[in-house]
C-alpha cells in the first residue's frame, strides 16, 4: 500500500520547520508575489531558499503557491519570480491562473499542481489540465470520496485532496462577495470572509421573519474517518488547509495526520476517536467531514453566531534543552504556573504529561510565565527535547 | 454579436443577433428553461444563431448523461461554458470552435488565452472583476482570440454547490422552500443593499443588487460577443436593452425610462482588492 504525501501548509519559516519536523512530507508556501492569503506572512526569495534546504536535508518537499488571478500588468514579472523559485530548487508550484500556467510549462522544468481555486470536480477538467502540462491536479472540496474514486480511476493525473481546514461555502475561485462587500479581491488575496457574516433573507421586498439569522458559512473539514479510504484509492497527497494558522496548528495537525497514516501503513489503526482526541486542542471551530459522504446538506454548514472562541491551550514550544542541567529554553504562547501539569507532544512519540518545576525569567525564579514569545528557563519532572510543544492539561 | 437570453419564440424579434438558450437540469436556472428537443426544434426554425448556455460545474456522473445530450445540440452555434471537462466533449462531436469559454473570474489579461489556445479554444469571457484598462489592454492583443463580456445585466458573485437555503430552514425547522424563485434577495445585517439570489438544483448563487449598463463603454471597444445577462430583469426592461446595445434607443431615452440608480458601472473604473505587499 502506497501512503499518501502528507502535506501541510506554513505561513513562515519556524511553521515550516515545525510542519516537516513534527511529521509532514512536504509543505506549501505563499511568496511574497502571486500567492493568496495576502495576510498571511508569505516568504521572501531568501526565505524560500532557506525553507527548500531544510526540507531537502530531511528528503522532504516544498511547493510555492503562485495561485493568484494576475492583471495585465501583473504578469510582466512571473516569468522573472518563476526561474527564481526553480533556480532555488523548489519541488513544485500549485496554479489557478492560465496565464501563470502558460508561462510555467512553456519555461520551467517545474512540477504544476492545478489550484483548487479552478475547482476541478471530475476526471474530465482532471484529464484537461493533465493533458496540457500539469502533473497534479488538487481536487475541488466538493468531491466525495465515491467521485474521488472515480476521478482517480478515470486519470493518469496525481490527485491531491483536501483532508482538513477551513472550507470555502462557493466554490472556490467563484466568490466575489468580499471584491463587491468590501473592496477585497477574493481571488488576489484579499478575502475578507463575507461568507461568516450574517444576512437576512427577504421574498420581494418584504423580510422573512426567522429568529436567526441567514447564514452561509462552512463548518471546518475534519476528515480522519475517511483517511484510509483516501489511501485505498491511491491518491498521491494528502493536504492540510491553513496557511494562516498558528505554528500549534501546523505541529498538532501533523503529528496526528502523521500518526494516522503510519498506523495505515503498519495495519495498527486505532478507533478514531483516538485521532479526534489528538486534534482537539488545535480546533476551535465546529466541524465536519465535508462532502466526503456525499451528503450535501445542513450537516455540513456553520449556524453558530460565532463559531471561533480563543484558545489558550497552547502553552509554548522548546527551543533548546540542556540535557546536563535537565532544564529547557522555552518559548512562552500563554500563561502558565509553577507546579502546573502540561502535556507534551513531541515528534515520532506518544503524548505524555509532565509537571512544570521551576521558571526562570532572566534568571530570576518566577512562579508563572505571562507574555506571549517570552523566552524563559523551565525544569520539568521529564526530560524534554527541541521543538517539543506543550499544552495545558 | 449580440447574445441574448430568449424565453419564448414569441419574442424573437425583439432579440439580438443570436439567442442563448439555458437547457433544463444543466444549465443555470433562468424562469424559461428548454428540452432538448426543445432547443433542437428551435434551431431548426429559425435563422438566427443559437447558443447553449452551460456554464455550471459538472461533477463525475453528470458526464454519463452530458455525453449523448452534447453529440444531439451539436448542431447549435455556441456553446458557453466554465466546466473544463466539457471540451473532451465538445472534441468529441467537433465543435471546439464554437466553445465559449465563460469561468467567471479567470480571464483577467491577455496571456491567459494562450494557455487554452493549443488546445483549440479560441472564444473567452472576459471577467467582469477588471477595469476597462484591463479589457482594452487584452484586447490590444487579441490576434486572432474572440472575446464576450456581459455588458448588461446582474452579475453574478457566488456560486456554491450547497443549498443554502434548503438547508438553512431544514436546520431550524422552518417549513419554507424557496428554490427557483426569483425574488428572493439577502442582506447582511449591516448593510442596506438587496443582494438577488436563486437555488435550483445546480446549488446557490448570490448576484449583485446592481445591474451592469457597460453599454457606453463596450461600444468604444472591439468586443465579438456582447452578452446581455437575463436573469431577474423585467421583460421590458430586458427588450428595451437589447433596443440600447442595438442603437435603437439613445441611452438618454433608456435612464428616463428606468431609474439610473438601478444600474452601475461593475468594476469598470474601480480597482478591487490591492494586494497586501500594494497597500
Amino acid at each position: 500500500m502506497n501512503i499518501p504525501e502528507l502535506l501541510l501548509p506554513a505561513g513562515n519559516l519556524d511553521k515550516l520547520k515545525i510542519a516537516l519536523i513534527y511529521g509532514a512530507d512536504a509543505v506549501y508556501i505563499g511568496a511574497k508575489y502571486y500567492s493568496l492569503r495576502a495576510q498571511a506572512s508569505n516568504f521572501t526569495l531568501d526565505d524560500i531558499k532557506e525553507g527548500v534546504e531544510f526540507a531537502h536535508s530531511l528528503n522532504k518537499k516544498v511547493y510555492i503557491t503562485v495561485n493568484v488571478i494576475p492583471r495585465e500588468r501583473e504578469i510582466g514579472g512571473v516569468l522573472d519570480y518563476l526561474k527564481k523559485l526553480e533556480g532555488l530548487k523548489v519541488d513544485g508550484l500549485i496554479i489557478s491562473s492560465p496565464a501563470i500556467l502558460e508561462i510555467a510549462r512553456k519555461n520551467t522544468n517545474l512540477h504544476i499542481s492545478i489550484s483548487t481555486q479552478m475547482s476541478v470536480i471530475n476526471s474530465y477538467a482532471t484529464n484537461y489540465f493533465y493533458n496540457n502540462g500539469a502533473s497534479r491536479v488538487v481536487l475541488g472540496r466538493e468531491c466525495s470520496i465515491d467521485e474521488i474514486r472515480k476521478i482517480k480511476k478515470n486519470t493518469k493525473a496525481e490527485l491531491e485532496v483536501f483532508i482538513h481546514g477551513g472550507m470555502c461555502s462557493a466554490y472556490s475561485g467563484r466568490c466575489t462577495l468580499s471584491n463587491y462587500m468590501s473592496n477585497r479581491d477574493a481571488n488576489r488575496g484579499g478575502c475578507a470572509h463575507s461568507c461568516r457574516w450574517n444576512y437576512l433573507v427577504y421574498e420581494d421586498e418584504s423580510k422573512i421573519d426567522t429568529d436567526y439569522p441567514f447564514q452561509i458559512a462552512s463548518k471546518d473539514l475534519v476528515s480522519i474517518e475517511y483517511i484510509k479510504e483516501l489511501v485505498e484509492i491511491g491518491v498521491e497527497s494528502l493536504k492540510i488547509e491553513g496557511r494562516m494558522k498558528s505554528l500549534h496548528y501546523v505541529a498538532t495537525l501533523s503529528y496526528t495526520y502523521r500518526k494516522l497514516l503510519d498506523d495505515i501503513k503498519n495495519n495498527s489503526l486505532k478507533e478514531y476517536d483516538y485521532y479526534l482526541k489528538l486534534l482537539e486542542s488545535s480546533e476551535n471551530r465546529e466541524n465536519a467531514s465535508g462532502f466526503f459522504s456525499g451528503r450535501n446538506d445542513d450537516s455540513i454548514a456553520l449556524y453558530s453566531k460565532n463559531g471561533l472562541e480563543a484558545n489558550q491551550s497552547f502553552l509554548g514550544i522548546v527551543l533548546d534543552y540542556d540535557k546536563n542541567k535537565k532544564e529547557a529554553l522555552f518559548e512562552v504562547r500563554n500563561h502558565f504556573e509553577k507546579l502546573e501539569k502540561a502535556e507534551v507532544m513531541s515528534p515520532g512519540k506518544d503524548l505524555f504529561d509532565i509537571t512544570i518545576l521551576n521558571i526562570y525569567k532572566d534568571g530570576i525564579e518566577t512562579s508563572s510565565a505571562k507574555n506571549a514569545l517570552d523566552k524563559v528557563i523551565i525544569k520539568t519532572d521529564k526530560t524534554l527535547n527541541k521543538n517539543d510543544i506543550l499544552r495545558r492539561i | 454579436m449580440l447574445i441574448t437570453y430568449l424565453y419564448d419564440l414569441s419574442e424573437l424579434d425583439k432579440m439580438g443577433d443570436a439567442i442563448v438558450l439555458s437547457l433544463k437540469d444543466y444549465s443555470f436556472s433562468q424562469p424559461k428553461m428548454f428540452t432538448v428537443d426543445e432547443i433542437i426544434n428551435i434551431k431548426n426554425t429559425i435563422d438566427k444563431k443559437v447558443f447553449l448556455s452551460i456554464t455550471p460545474l459538472f461533477h463525475e456522473d453528470d458526464f454519463i448523461s452530458l455525453r449523448p445530450i452534447i453529440k444531439k445540440l451539436s448542431i447549435l452555434d455556441g456553446f458557453i461554458f466554465q466546466d473544463l471537462g466539457l471540451i473532451e466533449l465538445f472534441k468529441e462531436n467537433n465543435i471546439l470552435d464554437k466553445a465559449i469559454y465563460a469561468p467567471e473570474t479567470f480571464i483577467t489579461n491577455h496571456l491567459d488565452r494562450d494557455y487554452f489556445r493549443p488546445s483549440g479554444l479560441n472564444i473567452f469571457l472576459i471577467s467582469r472583476e477588471i477595469t476597462l484598462e484591463d479589457i482594452k489592454n487584452i484586447l490590444d492583443k487579441k490576434e486572432d482570440t474572440l472575446y464576450m463580456y456581459q455588458a448588461f445585466g446582474y452579475s453574478m458573485m457566488f456560486y456554491s454547490y450547497r443549498h443554502h437555503f434548503e438547508n438553512y430552514f431544514k436546520h431550524y425547522g422552518l417549513n419554507l422552500d424557496l428554490s427557483n424563485k426569483y425574488n428572493v434577495s439577502i442582506k447582511e445585517e449591516n448593510r442596506s443593499e438587496l443582494y438577488k439570489t436563486i437555488e435550483d438544483n445546480k446549488g446557490f448563487r448570490i448576484y449583485k443588487d446592481k445591474i451592469l449598463n457597460a453599454y457606453k463603454e463596450v461600444k468604444e471597444l472591439n468586443i465579438d460577443y456582447i452578452l446581455l445577462e437575463r436573469i431577474f430583469i423585467d421583460d421590458f426592461m430586458y427588450y428595451d436593452s437589447i433596443k440600447l446595445f442595438n442603437s435603437k434607443m439613445s441611452l438618454t431615452s433608456f435612464y428616463n425610462k428606468y431609474d439610473k440608480h438601478l444600474f452601475d458601472k461593475g468594476y469598470l473604473y474601480h480597482e478591487v482588492g490591492l494586494l497586501k505587499e500594494e497597500k
